[in-house]
């Protein structure tokens, strides 16, 4: 009977230790407010004349938005219309709007340039008519592009008839853990696309 | 990669070794039940120097032929019931009567086959396939999904290397039952790269129901029920052990497992069992290169105690399983055209030095269980509870946001969620009366999903309540057997969420549905049975199939749920013969299940314009499929030293509605096999050799214009297997050495969702030992 009744108390004692584990359930009726991580929410591309920084009649403005991310609303998209035989100075913004102020990331994608870069393709139609061509340099060596600062050489209408329709496809690659090159990485951050129109 | 198949108990029937010399003996067998003397039908016989069983006739009765003289240990085990061991001596003892003890009157190594969910006497009308303690021996160290694949008709659902689920003539995840331990395993089996979070150094048995078992286990079993049994208590009194290592060279993976059991009191009244296991590997070899960031590491254990109080008998045990596994890490594209560019290349696109360092993406998960079983007999029957409470924490580490160095670093998951399950189980099982059996039972499953992470919610915060009451009655006279039975179960479901405004909203949904089995069976003679079973069964709609909405890195797409589906219905057709003599062994199983109200994804128009490109986008939607196949399995006994095995797996499963095949469904494929074995070379005991080719087909049957890569083409595989046991100090040492993917084929598998990035592992050897000890023994 000893046995027994110490039998019964190690079983007690067992039962309690694996019914009240270390791990606790949490209270399923009270769902988290939820702190979405970082993200993009816009992409805006602004630029000027080379020429004439100041002529509000070749200023851009363009901006691809999606506030509530994936999916739910569709992004909103602007359209790129360029003047043909003007050399353009352009700007990438990267803006989180779900912060408050809004965060500028596009300031950190410049500080972590060694590790990411933008690619800028124009499709078939635009082919030899914008030349893109990226300015700032990260720190690695030899320099690679980084591509927040742009400058779009529009070819002069001589050679093709007005207007003209593409689109243009913003690409950043960033590199983390592989080697950065000159050529886009395996993951893209940003894959945005923007219709374009010549005049 | 299949070692060897064993189906059903045709393939069992086999005296494979029988051994040679100079004059051969038969052994005769039967066995009776210890208290009302009545034959057992179906009860397993293995004798020691051979490794397929055999089952008893209706009367008890079953004969080992062509046996060597010499000194054999008899096991005789039946559901229900306490099994038998002893030692016999050829040609003393040429006939033996074995009385078995039900297990209402003993506290022994079944007490979980007694259990609502363990007894396979109501089932047996139906096609199962085994895998025995010795087969699963040979596959120790790998995962799971790995394990079960060498059952004939299961197949494996992976992401990666690491990461393996079962599939079951097609079906799998939230179609399929795993029972381990007696207790469904809950965890969150939606996710295709979810693997079952069961340790598999605990498993010492397999038993795959095949076609739908909703009926003894409830909705969601619509594609059958895969019962995993852990190691039985130790017999004698005394305290003994095991320790087992095993390496393999493909991903340099090292394991370590250990056991300790006892069993104590004069009367044999308390047993014991504790048992730890610890893997780790790093990242796995396609022939060529290294697949980055797949590697693993894994902690599990457990413990169990039974105890006999009188005639009542107690079962109390607890179960951890802890697991990071690496996400293949060039499968994590931004961006379809990332996809695309994956795709072209014939290797991944981030090749890394090999490492044991798991980097992001990756998983861990944590699973516990613990349950009390109580059983008590009564003249009439047996009365079982079982109570059980599971908590799964799965949680998800993304990459982080590239342009925040501390997001890199950060610890925070991108998925967390915590999935607790209570079920509670009260069975009555009928003793035989006038050529019946039959168990009653009810159920209640209370759930409850907690979500958390930096990401938007995958999944929402639910509760769910199951309430569930079956009976099942099996008839059985000379050569026929019939059974009937009949389920009611209803589930209701609870989402929480948050509205835009931080206010907490629920959704409440309520389903219920009756199943049905009816079954019969003859046997024409010793030689040939035929069986047939007609089976409904049912699922509610999974809670992802529902709400999910989301973009799923890997696959390039995003999902959308539906929250209007209704719940699947299935009519489950199964045929089954099997014919067996002292040679030959033959197993055909054909079936039909018509799921109607299907749910699967259907790509819808538009696509989901992201930051990250444009992505199909796919909804979850129902329609009517039909699964048809067959499973068939011969071996043949060519001598006391070699058989040879083959096996064929057919699936058609076609979408009724808008005629076309369905997705996602695994490609035909064939297996051939020589086996050699000798009980004694040298000093080697048990000694084996196993040579065995697998081919895959093309899948030809998927729907156009879906997937971004159409099935990889077929591939033949190769595996080559030794094992022996050698005496060490009155212990037997066991060992054996196996060699995967021989030829070292470069191949990718249809149903791994990263065939678009990488191969499959190669050439794979492994070398396994297990050291046997006693502590004291009396």
């Amino acid at each position: 009977m000893k046995v027994f009744i110490r039998t019964i108390i190690i079983l007690c004692f067992f039962s309690l230790a694996i019914f009240s584990s270390c791990k606790k359930s949490e209270d399923a009726t009270n769902p988290v407010i939820s702190t979405p991580q970082e993200q993009i929410t816009t992409v805006i591309l602004s630029g000027y004349n080379h020429h004439h920084p100041s002529d509000s009649n070749f200023f851009i403005q363009c901006k691809w938005e999606d506030l509530d991310g994936n999916g739910g609303n569709a992004p909103t998209i602007d359209s790129l219309v360029l003047d043909t035989g003007i050399t353009y100075d352009v700007r990438l913004l990267l803006l989180d709007k779900t912060k408050a102020p809004y965060d500028t990331v596009s300031n950190e994608v410049a500080e972590l340039g060694n590790m990411h870069q933008l690619f800028y393709t124009p499709s078939a139609t635009l082919q030899h008519k914008i030349g893109i061509d990226r300015l700032d340099l990260d720190g690695n060596n030899p320099a690679l592009p980084v591509g927040l600062q742009t400058q779009w050489k529009v070819v002069s209408q001589q050679s093709y008839p007005l207007p003209v329709t593409g689109s243009l496809n913003l690409v950043l690659s960033h590199y983390d853990g592989i080697p950065k090159t000159t050529q886009p990485s395996p993951e893209s951050d940003i894959d945005v696309t923007f219709p374009v129109r010549l005049r | 990669m299949q070692i060897r198949i064993l189906v059903a108990w045709c393939l069992l029937s086999f005296a494979a070794s029988a051994q040679t010399g100079k004059q051969l003996y038969q052994l005769r067998v039967t066995v009776n039940d210890s208290i009302t003397g009545m034959p057992l039908e179906d009860a397993v016989v293995t004798l020691s120097k051979h490794t397929h069983a055999h089952i008893t006739n209706s009367n008890g009765f079953t004969v080992f032929d062509t046996l060597k003289a010499g000194h054999y240990h008899i096991a005789c085990s039946y559901i229900g019931y306490q099994t038998n061991v002893f030692t016999i001596n050829l040609p003393e003892q040429q006939s033996v009567v074995v009385l078995l003890c039900p297990l209402s009157y003993h506290l022994h190594e079944t007490v979980i086959e007694q259990t609502a969910t363990q007894d396979s006497k109501t089932y047996s009308v139906q096609a199962t396939s085994v895998l025995s303690a010795t087969q699963i021996e040979k596959l120790r160290g790998q995962n799971l999904g790995d394990l079960l694949k060498n059952v004939n008709g299961i197949t494996t659902l992976t992401t990666g290397p690491g990461i393996a689920k079962p599939v079951l003539r097609g079906l799998h995840s939230n179609r399929l039952v795993l029972l381990n331990n007696g207790i469904k395993q809950e965890g969150q089996q939606w996710g295709t790269e979810h693997a079952p979070e069961i340790d598999p150094f605990t498993i010492n048995r397999v038993e795959v129901i095949k076609g739908a078992a909703s009926v003894e286990y409830g909705p969601e079993a619509i594609g059958g029920a895969i019962r995993l049994s852990p190691r039985g208590y130790r017999k004698e009194n005394g305290i003994a052990g095991e320790v087992g290592l095993q390496g393999f060279s493909n991903n340099r993976q090292g394991s370590v497992s250990g056991l300790l059991e006892g069993t104590h009191l004069r009367t044999q009244q308390f047993s014991w069992r504790v048992q730890g296991s610890i893997r780790k590997a790093g990242d796995g070899h396609a022939p060529g290169y290294v697949i980055s960031n797949t590697g693993l590491e894994e902690q599990n254990g457990s413990v169990a105690l039974a105890y006999r109080l009188k005639k009542l008998q107690i079962e109390v045990s607890g179960s951890v399983f802890n697991s990071k596994i690496g996400i293949m890490r060039a499968a994590h594209i931004g961006s379809v055209t990332d996809l695309y560019r994956a795709i072209e290349q014939n290797e991944p696109l981030i090749i890394q030095p090999f490492t044991y360092s798991i980097g992001k993406p990756y998983q861990q998960v944590w699973h516990e269980t613990q349950s009390m079983k109580l059983s008590y007999p009564l003249k009439i029957g047996k009365v079982g509870i079982q109570i059980s409470r599971q908590l799964n924490s799965r949680k998800e580490y993304d990459l982080g946001v590239s342009w925040n160095p501390q997001s890199l670093t950060q610890m925070k998951p991108a998925y967390d969620l915590t999935l607790t399950t209570y079920t509670y189980e009260g069975v009555f099982e009928q003793t035989k009366w006038k050529n019946m059996t039959g168990k009653i039972g009810v159920s209640v499953m209370d759930q409850s999903n907690f979500t958390d992470g930096i990401q938007k919610p995958l999944i929402p915060n639910f509760t769910a309540h199951t309430y569930g009451a079956f009976i099942i009655e099996k008839w059985n006279k000379g050569r026929w057997t019939a059974e009937l039975g009949s389920r009611f179960d209803m589930r209701d479901q609870t989402i929480y969420y948050r509205e835009t405004n931080n206010t907490i909203a629920t959704q409440t949904k309520k389903f219920q549905r009756a199943t049905f089995i009816a079954g019969g069976g003859y046997a024409f003679n010793e030689h040939i049975t035929v069986n047939m079973t007609l089976a409904s069964a049912w699922r509610p709609p999974a809670i992802n199939e529902l709400y999910s909405n989301g973009l799923h890195n890997g696959t390039a797409t995003y999902e959308t749920g539906d929250s209007n589906l209704v719940p699947e219905q299935s009519i489950n057709a199964d045929f089954n013969t099997r014919y067996h003599n002292e040679k030959w062994n033959v197993e055909l199983s054909v079936f039909r299940n018509q799921i109607n109200d299907f749910i699967y994804q259907l790509p819808v128009q538009p696509p989901t314009i992201t930051l990250r490109g444009t992505f199909p986008t796919f909804r979850f939607t129902q329609t009517d499929v039909l699964m048809q196949g067959a499973e068939l399995s011969v071996s043949r006994v060519l001598n006391a030293h070699l058989i040879t095995t083959a096996a064929l797996n057919y699936l058609h499963a076609q979408d009724v509605t808008n005629k076309m095949p369905v997705i996602m469904m695994p490609a035909n494929r064939g297996r051939l096999g020589v086996q050699y074995q000798q009980a004694q070379l040298w000093k080697l005991e048990h000694f084996f050799a196993e040579l065995n080719a697998a081919y895959v087909a093309k899948q030809t049957r998927f729907p156009l214009n879906l997937d971004y890569k159409n099935p990889p083409s077929a591939y033949t595989l190769f595996d080559i297997t030794v094992g022996f046991e050698i005496p060490v100090y009155k212990q037997h040492l066991r060992v054996s050495v196996s060699m995967k993917n021989v030829f070292d084929v470069s191949y990718r598998d249809y149903l791994n969702r990263f065939r678009y990035f990488t191969d499959e592992p190669g050439r794979n050897i492994i070398v396994r030992l297990t050291i046997p000890f006693t502590i004291f023994n009396n």
